[in-house]
This record gives C-alpha cells, sequence and structure tokens, in this order.
C-alpha cells in the first residue's frame, strides 16, 4: 500500500488539454459508449495506477479516432490521510465560454441524493457506469461517471459531463469526487463488515487492528469533511434564494401595488375627464340652447316693438291729423275752452307720435340688418357734426377732436352714436357756450372713444339710469330719452360698451369701448 | 285745375288728404281708388282722363303699393305721370325702395297737418308750375 500514486504521463495538475470537438455533436450515445471503453480498459486493473493508465488510453483512443468528444476525466487517489488527491486531468474541452446562460444556483439536497445512491452501486460493482441526464447543477444534458475501487482502497472516478461552463463542470467534478468518498466509506464499512468472517483476517489480528484503526481515523475525518462541507452549501444557497426571492417578491408587490394605484388614478382621471366632457358638453348645449332662445326671444320682441309701433302710428295720425283741421278751421269760432282743448289734444298725440318714433328709432338699432365695414371714425363724426351744424352754429360750441381710428364699424350707426352724444352735450351744456372734446385711442384689441363735455352734468349715481329708454333726468328739456339707450344699444351691437362719469356742473364724459374689429 | 288720383285704402287718410289739398288752395280734382288693383284698371282705362299727379299709399291690400309703382313704371304710357308716395314709415329703407321703383316724390304722411300743407303746396308749386306737362303728357 503505497503513500504515493505513481502516475505516468500527466502531471497532476495538467490542465485539460484543448481538442476541437464539437460540443453539438457530444451526444449521450457518445458518453456511454465512453464510459463502457473506459470500464472495459480498466477492467482487471489492480491497482490505481492502472486504472487511471486505462482510462487515459481509453481517453486517448477516442480523440486519436478524430471523434469529437467533450469529456474531462480525473482519475483521484484516496490517500490514507483522507485526502482525496487528483492523479490526472484528461479531456476534450469544448468552448466553455460560449455558453451564454448562467449557471443556475440549485438547491443541492436532490442531487446528493441521487448521487449517493448511484454511488451505493459501488458497493456491489467495482466499475459504475451510468448515464445521467442530471440537468441541475449547471450540468447539462449528459453526465455519466465510471470509478474503480481497487483491492487496496483506492479508486479511481472517471466523470464525463457537458456542462454549461466550466465553471459547472469542475464544481460538478468536486461533487461527484465528495461522493465518491461518501460512497466509498459506505463501501469500506460492507468490506469490513464482510471481513468480519474473513479468514484472512482472523488469521492476523494484528493487521485487523491496523486495518481498523486506519479506517476509523480515515471515517471520522472523511466524514467532518464533507459533513463541514455539505452543510454549508444548502444554508448558502437558501439564503441566496431566499434573499433573491424576497426582493423579487418585495419588488413583484410593490410593483404591483404601484399598478394598481396606477390603474386606480387612471380609472379616476378616465371619469374625471368623462365628467368633465359631459358636464362641458351638456353646458355648452344648454348655452347654446338658452342663446338661441333668448336670441329667438328677442327678435320676436324686437319685431313686436316694431309692428306695434308702426300700426299705433296709423290711427294716432289721423287723431292728430283731424284735430289740427279742426284747429285750421274752427279755431277761435268756438270759446277759449275749445282752443285750450283742441291745444292739449293736439300736444298729446303730438307728444305720442313722437314716442312712437323714438321706440321704432330704438327697435330698429337691432332689427336693422348688420353692415359692418372698415371705416375711419373720423367719417361718421364728419356726418353727425354736419347734421348738427346749425345747432352748433346756434349754440356758438366749440368742438375739438383728434384723429380717431379705423375701426370695423356699422357707418350709420356710428353717425348715430355721434349726433346723439353730440347733440346731448349741445343740449346739456347749461348757459355758456358749449364746449365739446372728442378724443379716442386704442387699447389692445379695442378702441376707447371718449365725448367729454363742459355741460351741467349729473349726478354719478343715475349714470346707468341715462342709457334707458325713455328714462330722463329733466322734464325742461326736449325729447324722448331715447338717444343714450339707442348708444348702448349700438355699442353692444358693436360687441362694446358704453358708460357715463359726470357731477352736478362739471361736465360729462362718456366713453365707448367697441372691439376694432367685431364680426358682424 | 290738376287732375288727381289717389290711392289709399283708408277712408279718413282720404278725407284728410282732400281736405289738405282743398287747405293749400290746390286747384284740383281728385279722383280715389282704394286698392292698388283698381287704380291699375282707372289708370288703363282710355274714358277716363289721365292723370297729372298719382298720391300713392304704400300700405295698399292685396297688390301694395310697391307693387302698383313698379307697373305703373313699366308701362312706358303711364311711366311719365309723376307719382308721389305717401306713408307712414320713414325708414331710409323704404324711402330708398321707392325711389329706386322710380317714384318721383316721397312723402311721408303728415305728423303735422300743417306741414303736410305746405309739402302740398310745395308739390303744386314744382310739378305744375316748374316742371309743366307738355300737351301730349310728355315732360318738358
Amino acid at each position: 500500500m503505497s503513500t504515493t500514486i505513481p502516475f505516468s504521463g500527466l502531471a497532476p495538475d495538467a490542465r485539460t488539454v484543448r481538442g476541437g470537438g464539437e460540443l453539438s455533436t457530444f451526444s449521450l450515445a457518445a458518453a456511454i459508449r465512453m464510459g463502457r471503453e473506459i470500464r472495459k480498459s480498466s477492467q482487471g486493473a489492480s491497482s490505481l495506477g492502472d486504472a487511471a493508465t486505462a482510462v487515459v488510453n481509453a481517453v486517448n483512443a477516442l480523440e486519436q479516432d478524430g471523434r469529437p468528444a467533450c469529456v474531462l476525466v480525473r482519475a483521484f487517489a484516496l490517500r490514507r490521510d483522507g485526502h482525496v488527491e487528483l492523479l490526472a486531468t484528461r479531456g476534450l474541452e469544448p468552448q466553455w465560454n460560449d455558453v451564454a446562460e448562467p449557471v443556475p444556483e440549485v438547491d443541492p439536497a436532490p442531487l446528493l441524493d441521487e448521487l449517493r445512491s448511484e454511488l451505493r452501486h459501488l458497493a456491489t460493482a467495482s466499475l459504475y457506469e451510468e448515464k445521467r441526464p442530471l440537468t441541475s447543477w449547471g450540468v447539462r444534458s449528459v453526465t455519466g461517471f465510471a470509478a474503480h475501487i481497487t483491492s487496496d482502497f483506492s479508486f479511481a472516478v472517471v466523470a464525463w459531463a457537458r456542462a454549461v461552463s466550466e465553471r459547472a463542470a469542475v464544481r460538478w467534478f468536486e461533487l461527484v469526487a465528495l461522493y465518491a468518498r461518501l460512497a466509498l466509506v459506505e463501501v469500506i464499512e460492507q468490506r469490513l463488515a464482510d471481513a468480519e468472517s474473513d479468514r484472512r483476517l482472523r488469521r492476523d489480528p494484528n493487521e485487523r487492528r491496523l486495518r481498523d484503526e486506519a479506517l476509523e481515523g480515515l471515517l471520522a475525518v472523511q466524514e467532518a469533511h464533507i459533513l463541514d462541507v455539505l452543510s454549508e452549501w444548502p444554508r448558502r444557497l437558501n439564503e441566496v434564494r431566499l434573499a433573491a426571492q424576497l426582493s423579487a417578491d418585495a419588488n413583484a408587490r410593490k410593483l404591483e401595488e404601484h399598478n394598481r394605484n396606477l390603474q386606480r388614478t387612471q380609472r379616476a382621471m378616465v371619469n374625471v375627464v368623462e365628467d368633465l366632457r359631459e358636464a362641458r358638453n351638456s353646458l355648452a348645449g344648454k348655452v347654446e340652447e338658452r342663446t338661441r332662445e333668448l336670441a329667438l326671444r328677442n327678435r320676436e320682441l324686437e319685431d313686436f316693438v316694431y309692428i306695434a309701433s308702426h300700426d299705433l302710428q296709423e290711427p294716432l295720425r289721423t287723431v292728430a291729423g283731424y284735430l289740427q283741421m279742426i284747429e285750421r278751421r274752427y279755431a277761435s269760432k268756438l270759446d277759449q275752452d275749445a282752443d285750450d282743448f283742441i291745444r292739449f289734444a293736439i300736444e298729446g298725440a303730438q307728444r305720442m307720435q313722437a314716442l312712437i318714433e323714438s321706440l321704432l328709432h330704438y327697435s330698429r338699432v337691432s332689427t336693422k340688418d348688420k353692415h359692418f365695414e372698415w371705416l375711419l371714425l373720423d367719417e361718421p363724426l364728419d356726418v353727425a357734426l354736419q347734421n348738427l351744424a346749425l345747432r352748433v352754429e346756434e349754440t356758438r360750441a366749440r368742438i375739438d377732436r383728434t384723429p380717431l381710428p379705423r375701426v370695423r364699424a356699422d357707418r350709420t350707426q356710428m353717425v348715430q352714436l355721434f349726433q346723439n352724444l353730440l347733440s346731448n352735450a349741445l343740449k346739456f351744456a347749461g348757459d355758456k357756450p358749449p364746449s365739446i372734446h372728442i378724443a379716442a385711442s386704442l387699447e389692445g384689441q379695442s378702441c376707447v372713444l371718449t365725448v367729454r363735455d363742459q355741460g351741467i352734468g349729473f349726478e354719478q349715481k343715475f349714470a346707468d339710469r341715462i342709457f334707458k329708454i325713455f328714462r330722463r333726468l329733466r322734464r325742461d328739456t326736449p325729447g324722448t330719452g331715447v338717444g343714450l339707450a339707442v348708444c348702448k344699444k349700438i355699442a353692444e351691437r358693436h360687441g362694446g360698451t358704453i358708460e357715463a362719469q359726470s357731477s352736478p356742473g362739471q361736465g360729462a364724459t362718456f366713453t365707448l369701448r367697441i372691439p376694432i374689429s367685431s364680426d358682424p | 285745375m290738376i287732375e288727381i288720383l289717389l290711392v289709399d285704402d283708408s277712408p279718413a287718410d282720404v278725407r284728410l288728404t282732400v281736405e289738405a289739398l282743398k287747405e293749400a288752395k290746390v286747384r284740383n280734382n281728385v279722383q280715389v281708388a282704394y286698392d292698388g288693383e283698381s287704380a291699375l284698371v282707372r289708370l288703363r282705362d282710355k274714358q277716363h282722363r289721365r292723370p297729372d299727379l298719382i298720391l300713392l299709399d304704400l300700405n295698399l291690400p292685396g297688390m301694395d303699393g310697391r307693387e302698383v309703382l313698379a307697373e305703373i313704371k313699366r308701362d312706358p304710357e303711364l311711366s311719365v305721370i309723376p307719382v308721389v308716395v305717401l306713408t307712414t314709415s320713414r325708414s331710409e329703407e323704404d324711402v330708398l325702395r321707392s325711389y329706386r321703383l322710380h317714384a318721383n316724390c316721397y312723402i311721408t304722411k303728415p305728423v303735422d297737418l300743417n306741414q303736410f300743407i305746405r309739402v302740398v303746396q310745395s308739390i303744386d308749386d314744382f310739378w305744375f308750375t316748374v316742371v309743366r306737362l307738355a300737351p301730349n303728357g310728355e315732360q318738358a
């Protein structure tokens, strides 16, 4: 029994010999065949050295055959101190690094069971060869190993595998070595039991004692070592797996929750958007409907006012006409009372006619067709001043003006507006000759026009009232109280506003704001 | 003595116009048609003397004043007769439309009778003193 086992041909640490074999062509059949070759050539070997040599020869033969192979052969020797020594590594190596997939970390327990059961065969067979499609442990497709146990308890293990990487293959061999040792222990135990009745041992108690001692020591060391190594693996792996699982779970949970929140938010948003859309549609619809309704009502009302006042005029004219005829023919032929009555009747009829006329005029501001055009506001102002020329002259009014801008407006209505504002200023000038200032400026998209006078003015609280039809602040001046109402209507028809600023005795300022270009 | 055809459906207005003409001291002979159709019939009837002036109300039952006016101005025989449109409407559009239909004059029915009488006098002055109709009805 030697402590060192000679092995020629290969250094113990020799690296695998690189062969040119194709990984894909290394089949199960090739593995089995190889195992068979190895078994054949190692059969009858009486020592580990013989077995190893046989294995190497077999591999060499395969190589020489030119058959592509992927095999790693390692020969081990079990030493008396319990260490397993790598005797030789020989193999055809595929392109280990061409494998992209990572080595999965898996539970070694099933593999351990599997190997243990396989290695038990070693107890009954001196050489074991089996194909194993072990896909776990990074060993892919085909694995196998053969072991030969010599009479002096040395053993040779030959393992071959097609692995995803060199790392996986090496680990696989380490495992095989470990379990080979484990199996070996079992085999040794078995043989020891058999040896109880062994004649040879009975004849030589000294040798038996020595053997027992050696084996006991060996067993203790082996077991401790194996357990040591093995116990670490599942724990570490479990830790890693658990951590990975936990983090994956946590991430998954977080992601799921996040997704749920997102979906909830999305649903809520969709609902809100839907609601808004619905509300907007319904609101727009309602507004449109109301606007249409209002426009229609307004139109009807205006038409009514126009027709009514038009028809009212007819009989009134008859009344007034005949009253005047009576006056012409019979005045001063009756008594003074009759003359007064006739005069009152005529005045009343004329007043009513004036009111109807005003009403007609007022309603026509909006019933009239729109004729919007680009015009310099100076033009309608000129026309208005011409129309009022006599009054201006009579009152010796002083009127100054700045150049006015160009706007899109109804020419006739602008004349009307200027005329009404100016005649108002002329009318309410007070005792002194009227002084009127007309100016305009542009503010953004609006034209702001002001007509300022130095007249009698009015209290600011009446500023709204003066724009209402037939609402007059004074009875002692002529007019029906429709001029400013018409101005307001014209302003509104141009999409604008008109307002007045005044205080008694301080004159008044009328400010018109209209868009430079309003849609007709 | 001028021959006037007054086309007006309102008896009160007819009488008032007749009286106003009297007041204006216009020497006249007024014939009245109470609607458009009968006015046209009368104008085209050779038995009636052709009027020197037509006073036409725009607001008539059936065929309205504008149609009567258009018909008169389309007819070469009648188009020479001056037509004075009488109406209650003061709207610019109505005035414009009447002139487009070749009315010779446009008078708003009187708010003030005295004013109306003055207008009638001036019509008399203008049409029968200044313009004068040729004997065959052609305008001079």
